[in-house]
């Protein structure tokens, strides 16, 4: 296929140019937006609402299942990583169930340059466009800085952040509910309920979240639970972005055996990827990323200064914008998380994600631009934090990053005695061996969550 | 056994308390009695607890009493009783023996598990991933392979001498041990101890990645009674206390033991007949195979009588494969088979060649058959060649294509499956074009679906394709790497899939894997020939058809293609007088032994290979080494020219011209980790570090320091940890290992990425090596843009000038005195690389596409330039050639992938240009461009090697070897053409 035969956005990006060459807008009929990111299930049913609030159709991700990678296979070697392995079963899966014969489709994938797989996408998405011969088809699209947010501004994109954020906050109240609900089989149905009214209420506009989550909270809140969350034992799923894909099993484990599991945040993934370019400008104007590095105001400096070009000055504004839009994301999920602890059903009040970050820079160069850095903070700040009674890493084949940092991770978790297991994962399954080692955090856990409430309940008395 | 009971409160006065444990291999069943004594029933389970779970409790008869515990996730989804911990049941164990070890090392079957441990109590669990390589099993495995029971084995490895074998992944390790026995590089006793001492060194590993107090350590589990192991393991840590108990091949079901006998009576399990749960399923399954037998063309027939004439001529045949050798005898006027024969290599392919001979002499039934010439193939087939007088030595992929072309004619694609090998090969109007092999691995192979068959499940071979087909549900594994599927396959079996459905999930994962890895995006045609040993395996030719819903012929004799195949080369080289006849007599050949009489150095090139001078009949050939010298020389290869070999040009512009310049009077000594980006940046490198007044220490080669890793890296940067290693020891006052995240862009690209483990190598060392972490130096290095490089100035500033008291200015103005050097070293190299291009311009050349730390550095490039150049091919390093014409996808965001695409463009566009693109196990930035490789090349000659620590150069030369047949064969067939002859 010619790359002139492609489909692309209109240079507004307000429309769809066909292969056939017809400007189509977004929210024509035959216009189909696809999300096969399977990143938080709520977070992804609340993208669904947001376009279909405005007029859009639009399909997201379902669970990823061996049967998803399976289908990669269509397109991919198998020897990717799990992530795009993973979206390009489901992308499969949707170009061959379910796309219409005239449809005009936009696969929504993240995407940003950088070292790992990750930035080899967009070459691997289009040697898959052409060899499929696909017309009327857009992979890749992502909302960048770059593009202005595909030309919708800086809110919108944000907008669609904060259901993200939504869907990591009802991410953990439904662990909640799965393992203290007095009555699961009657809590877990209102439970979902309460999330779908929420979710389709708070993605018409700004105004309309608090509101909605403020409704959730009082839904959820009568949800009887059949002992205090506090006493509950609790375990952290951490790994960078490979876990969204992969973490089910891990997650019913625990919730099997009575220990409420936490899955790190999506947001503070997509916050590491954008804070980097902070840390990046800061060490272009010779700061360094142990003292001044998390900085704003090297940023300052520099569109202040005579020293940068237009280009660079330019790079700046960009840096700026994702500057303001991370310490926003922060600073509005800690306002979410404000309403929606009023559920009852919250439990993660550790660190910030910046203090994550920085915490990780004293073993990990942030400049490195990879994840290292924000895993090993996790670690750090939550072995100190009593929230946690466990936690486990997920690696993954074929991503060197979460294996070289896995090393790291557990002789930093052994220094700190804090129960640990890492686990190479090859899909959303796990081994006999890998129960094993759940087993161990699992036992340790229970026993560290036992020795906690003895020492609270000693202090009380 | 008797056990001390007075360490623990007995509330048992009669009776007994039992604890139960499965693991994958066996079921430790443990009775703790009231009189102190103990009952120890250790079963292996063959991938069927349920069943072995059945027959114990049955004979235990329904008074059994009831204080039971089932230790462990897997036997308490098999077992209605109470269940705990494997941790709980250790500490319990550990309490009553009174152990308090500062490691527990859980060495199973399956897994190898470190505990660390305080008080008594299980502070944290390290586990070998989910990747079975180098456990228990898998050395039982590795020695039945050379027909030696686990005893056997055991016992082998204390007279054997170690050698270097690549044990990061099981199937990995068994292609090198296979191919070093073919080769004749040492015997079954050397593998044996080597495979001990393996295990041995990855548990010492194991135990320095914990980075936890190691005084006092416990060995459990069945590795624990390997007693070489032991000693090895004891050896390797000096000094450490290791304590093996008489309780620890069943440790967790001891403990679990002493837990049932502190049962409440709510926790007593129910009578015995109601302990066993019902079987659950949880797995996936696919459609059965048979539904696929419309699309498969099995012509596979019962071997009938064949007669060998006295009258005709023959060509003998032998394809030595690493599992198998095949030997025919070709009737050249008949154009038959008369005899053939397939049996095991056994890890000695002339022995084996002999065995065939052997047989075809039995088949001939008296008669002396007249042998007029003899050719050889397979991974065996030099050693072979000079055994039989050196004969024609033929790769095997071109060996393949030719008896598939033979057999049909229309055939455009080829899948093979051997042993320990997998070929695709591509054809465009009848010439091999494209192929694929294997990449470093054995996964999906023939030797992995008989092993895994068999050692897990009791199936013989000749039983995969009647239960395969029988299979009504076969199982999804949905794998993709063979140790994987290894895993799940047992673990399926745990949760009660049915043998049948198992070997049908595990015939399709051979497919899966075939098509996933070998082929790939390759196209693959409309004529499929399916052929090899595996294909005589209806089930998997099924199992191929119903994956891909193509048509896929399987010929007559699959297993024997490689043997025809050289003989019909063997006759084309006849016919075409390119060949003299001889007279062979097969009673003389088996006559013969082979030896080597003495060896020596070569001092060709600075390889330094050890040759053999091998002996048989009297007659003495050179043998081995890196290149294709002594290959050519017994073959007697004429007017054969070396090519030129630009990559020595290229480092001897690297790292002389532009080299080191040391201070004469230096301020001491800073050590450089020749790793990675050295071979890239040394210029920049090495004039910071003599700018600054400091004399640079280049790392060595440190195979040791290489293994001191403590995750899953690439073998590039498992360098980078071996330099370190070795540096530590040279005296330095400092060691440079920076954090390279981007390089000096090429024109036209916004990113120059390194890649994600380059961009924090620095730091993981420094982790690693936390006891000289102030003498490593490890700043980010940044050069993409010119704000980068004002950046990466400030940061060496903060990493330097304090520690080594050089005021700041000093160490910019060095800074940028290094990078003008290495922007004068670039240049040059472009320039150097357009003239010696213009000197070779229309000449057959090859492109090595790659990390210049992967193709330009010696200790992993497997000698590839100069393999290469002994076979009359130039050979030049992508960053030598001219900067890539406009139009190259911009977002291709590594500096190194954007070289592999120049040299992808370059060779498209350049007559006699083929690319070999050598890539590292696990590189991330490769497997995302590999797409576009394949596609912008396909139909083109090109080919893929995959590095990692495996040692062995036999798979490598393979490789290149077959794709420079391909090229040569190809050029031949053209000329021929060209003169009106055809092939």
């Amino acid at each position: 296929m010619n790359k002139a035969d492609r489909a692309v956005f209109s240079p507004d990006f307000k429309s769809v140019i066909t292969s056939e060459g017809e400007q189509v807008a977004l929210d024509d009929p035959r216009v189909a937006h696809v999300w096969p990111t399977d990143m938080t299930p709520y977070g992804l049913e609340y993208i669904r609402h947001f376009y279909e609030n405005r007029g859009m159709r639009c399909r997201v991700a379902s669970r990823t299942s061996p049967d998803t990678l399976n289908s990669a296979k269509g397109l991919s070697n198998g020897r990717e990583c799990i992530p795009v392995v993973a979206m390009l079963g489901e992308v499969y899966e949707d170009l061959t169930t379910k796309r219409r014969e005239d449809e005009i489709t936009i696969y929504y994938i993240f995407y940003g340059p950088g070292p790992c797989q990750h930035g080899g996408w967009i070459l691997m998405f289009d040697t898959f466009l052409e060899r499929m011969k696909l017309k009327n088809v857009i992979f890749m699209a992502a909302a960048t800085p770059m593009n202005n947010y595909l030309g919708n501004g800086y809110l919108w994109s944000f907008l669609l952040t904060l259901g993200y954020a939504m869907g990591d906050i009802m991410d953990e109240a439904e662990n909640t509910i799965r393992v203290l609900a007095k009555d699961p089989q009657r809590a877990l149905p209102a439970f979902k309920e309460a999330c779908g009214k929420a979710l389709k209420s708070a993605s018409r506009g700004y105004v309309a979240i608090e509101p909605a989550l403020r409704e959730w909270a009082a839904a959820v809140r009568d949800i009887e639970l059949k002992m205090p969350l506090e006493e509950a034992p609790k375990v952290l799923i951490s790994g960078g972005g490979n876990i969204f894909w992969l973490h089910y099993p891990v997650t019913d484990y625990f919730v099997e055996r009575g220990i409420v599991p936490k899955l790190a945040e999506s947001t503070e993934f997509m916050y590491f990827a954008e804070r980097t370019m902070v840390t990046m400008n800061n060490f272009q104007i010779g700061k360094g990323p142990a003292d001044q590095g998390f900085k704003l105001d090297g940023i300052f400096e520099r569109q202040v200064g005579h020293r940068a070009s237009p280009a660079e000055k330019a790079e700046g504004e960009i840096a700026l914008d994702v500057m303001s839009r991370s310490w926003m994301t922060e600073h509005f999920i800690k306002w979410l998380r404000s309403i929606a602890v009023t559920s009852g059903a919250l439990f993660d009040d550790t660190e910030e994600f910046e203090e994550v970050f920085q915490a990780g820079s004293h073993i990990i160069n942030p400049v490195c631009i990879n994840e290292s850095c924000s895993l090993l903070g996790k670690l750090l700040t939550v072995a100190k934090s009593e929230v946690y009674d466990g936690i486990v890493s997920m690696r993954v084949f074929n991503c060197p990053i979460a294996g070289g940092t896995t090393a790291i991770l557990s002789a930093t978790a052994n220094e700190m005695e804090m129960p640990f297991a890492a686990i190479d994962v090859e899909g959303p399954s796990i081994s006999a061996n890998q129960k094993r080692l759940l087993e161990t955090v699992a036992v340790q856990a229970v026993r560290n969550r036992s020795r906690k409430n003895r020492a609270c309940s000693g202090s009380l008395d | 056994m008797t056990v001390d009971m007075s360490k623990e409160d007995c509330c048992l006065t009669t009776g007994s308390c039992t604890g139960v444990e499965i693991g994958a291999v066996s079921i430790k069943w443990i009775e703790l009695h009231a009189d102190g004594s103990c009952s120890v029933d250790v079963r292996r389970h063959a991938g069927d607890p349920h069943s072995v779970l059945h027959e114990i409790i049955s004979a235990k008869g329904s008074n059994a009493d009831r204080h039971v515990v089932a230790v462990g996730e897997t036997a308490q989804s098999l077992l209605d009783v109470a269940g705990r911990s494997e941790t709980e049941c250790i500490e319990k164990a550990l309490a009553s023996l009174d152990m308090r070890p500062d490691i527990l090392l859980s060495l199973g079957g399956e897994t190898f598990s470190l505990y660390t441990v305080k008080n008594g109590i299980i502070k944290n669990i390290s586990s070998t991933d989910k990747c079975a390589a180098g456990t228990g099993e898998f050395l039982v495995q590795q020695f039945n392979r050379m027909d030696l029971t686990l005893e056997e084995g055991i016992e082998k490895s204390r007279s054997g001498k170690t050698v270097k074998l690549a044990t990061r992944c099981s199937v990995h390790c068994k292609s090198d041990a296979t191919h070093k026995l073919n080769k004749g590089e040492c015997g079954t006793a050397d593998i044996a101890a080597s495979l001990v001492y393996d295990l041995a060194r990855k548990i010492q590993r194991m135990i320095e990645s914990s980075q936890w107090p190691s005084e006092r350590i416990v060995v459990i589990g069945g590795v624990s009674g390997n007693g070489p192991f032991i000693a090895k393991l004891s050896e390797l840590l000096g000094g450490k206390e290791i304590t093996v108990l008489e309780q620890s091949p069943f440790l967790e079901a001891f403990g679990g033991a002493f837990l049932a006998r502190e049962l409440a009576d709510a926790e007593l399990a129910p009578p015995a007949g109601q302990w066993l749960r019902l079987k659950e399923f949880s797995l996936a399954f696919l459609k059965p195979l048979e539904d696929a037998s419309g699309l498969l063309d099995y012509r596979v027939k019962p071997r009938g009588e064949r007669t060998v004439s006295a009258e005709d001529s023959y060509i003998l045949g032998v394809d030595a494969g690493s599992t198998t050798t095949k030997a025919v005898l070709y009737n050249i006027a008949k154009d038959t088979v008369d005899a053939s024969v397939y049996l095991r290599t056994h890890g000695n392919p002339v022995l084996a060649t002999k065995n065939c001979l052997q047989e075809l002499l039995s088949q001939a039934k008296g008669i002396r058959p007249n042998i007029v010439q003899a050719g050889s193939t397979g991974s065996g087939r030099e050693m072979v060649s000079v055994y039989l007088d050196g004969c024609p030595s033929l790769n095997e992929i071109l060996s393949h294509a030719r008896a598939a072309a033979k057999e049909a004619p229309e055939v455009d694609t080829v899948f093979e499956i051997g042993g320990q090998d997998s070929k695709f090969i591509s054809f465009a109007k009848g010439i091999p074009v494209d192929y694929a092999m294997n990449e470093g691995c054995s996964a999906g192979t023939g030797s992995f679906l008989e092993e895994a068959a068999s050692a897990d499940l009791n199936v013989p071979v000749t039983r995969i394709s009647d239960l395969a087909e029988k299979s009504r549900q076969p199982i999804a594994f949905g794998e993709r790497c063979a140790a994987f599927i290894n895993t799940d396959l047992r673990s399926a079996l745990q949760q009660g899939g049915e043998t049948e459905d198992v070997i049908g999930g595990l015939v399709y994962s051979i497919a899966d894997n075939y098509i996933s890895r070998i082929v790939g995006a390759r196209a693959v045609g409309k004529h499929i020939l399916f052929q090899g040993g595996v294909a005589l395996n209806r089930s998997v030719g099924l199992a191929m058809a119903a994956r891909l819903g193509k048509n896929i012929i399987v010929p007559p004799y699959p297993e024997l293609m490689g043997a025809v195949g050289t003989c019909l080369m063997v006759k084309d080289l006849l016919d075409k007088n390119e060949l003299e006849r001889r007279a062979y007599r097969m009673e003389s050949l088996l006559e013969g032994e082979i030896g080597i009489d003495t060896t020596f150095t070569c001092k060709t090139c600075d390889n330094f290979c050890e040759i053999q001078m091998i002996s048989v009949r009297g007659n003495r050939f050179p043998f081995g080494g890196l290149c294709s010298k002594y290959d050519n020389e017994r073959h007697k290869t004429k007017g054969l020219k070396e090519g030129t070999d630009l990559v020595a040009i290229r480092n001897d512009l690297i790292f002389k011209e532009f080299g080191v310049r040391q201070p004469v009077r230096p301020r001491g000594k800073i050590g450089l980790a020749m790793a990675l980006t050295a071979y890239e940046m040394f210029p920049f490198f090495a004039s910071l570090i003599n700018g600054l007044g400091y004399e640079l220490v280049m790392s060595d080669i440190c195979k040791e320091g290489n293994e001191k890793t403590m995750a899953t890296v690439c073998y590039p940067a498992q360098i980078a940890h071996g330099a370190l290693h070795d540096l530590k020891d040279k005296g330095v006052d400092f060691i440079f290992l920076p954090n390279v995240v981007t390089l000096i862009a090429e024109p036209g690209f916004p990113f120059s990425f390194a890649c994600g483990t380059t961009g924090m190598v620095g730091d993981m060392v420094r982790n690693q090596y936390k006891h000289i972490q102030q003498k490593i130096f490890a700043p980010a290095l940044l050069f993409a843009t010119p704000l980068q490089i004002e950046g990466t100035a400030a940061e060496l500033v903060r990493h330097l000038s304090p520690a080594l008291n050089i005021p700041a200015e000093e160490v910019v103005a060095a800074f940028h005195k290094a990078i003008a050097h290495q922007r004068a070293f670039m240049a040059a190299l472009e320039q150097r690389g357009s003239s010696e291009l213009a000197k070779i311009a229309g000449e057959p050349t090859v492109i090595l596409a790659g990390r210049p730390y992967t193709v330009c550095a010696q200790e992993v490039n497997f000698a590839l330039p100069k393999k290469i150049t002994s076979r009359g091919y130039h050979v030049i390093s992508a960053d030598m050639l001219p900067t890539p014409p406009p139009g190259m996808h911009p977002m291709n965001t590594w500096r190194f992938t954007q070289q592999i695409m120049k040299a992808v463009t370059y060779a498209k566009s350049t007559p006699n240009f083929y690319v070999c693109l050598v890539s590292a196990y696990n590189c991330a930035p490769d497997v995302s461009i590999y797409h576009g490789v394949r596609q912008e090349l396909a139909g083109t000659t090109y080919c893929y090697l995959e590095i990692d620590s495996h040692t062995a150069h036999a798979g490598v030369e393979t490789r290149v070897g077959a794709f420079l047949d391909i090229i040569g064969s190809s050029a031949r067939n053209t000329r021929d053409s060209q003169e009106g002859r055809s092939l």
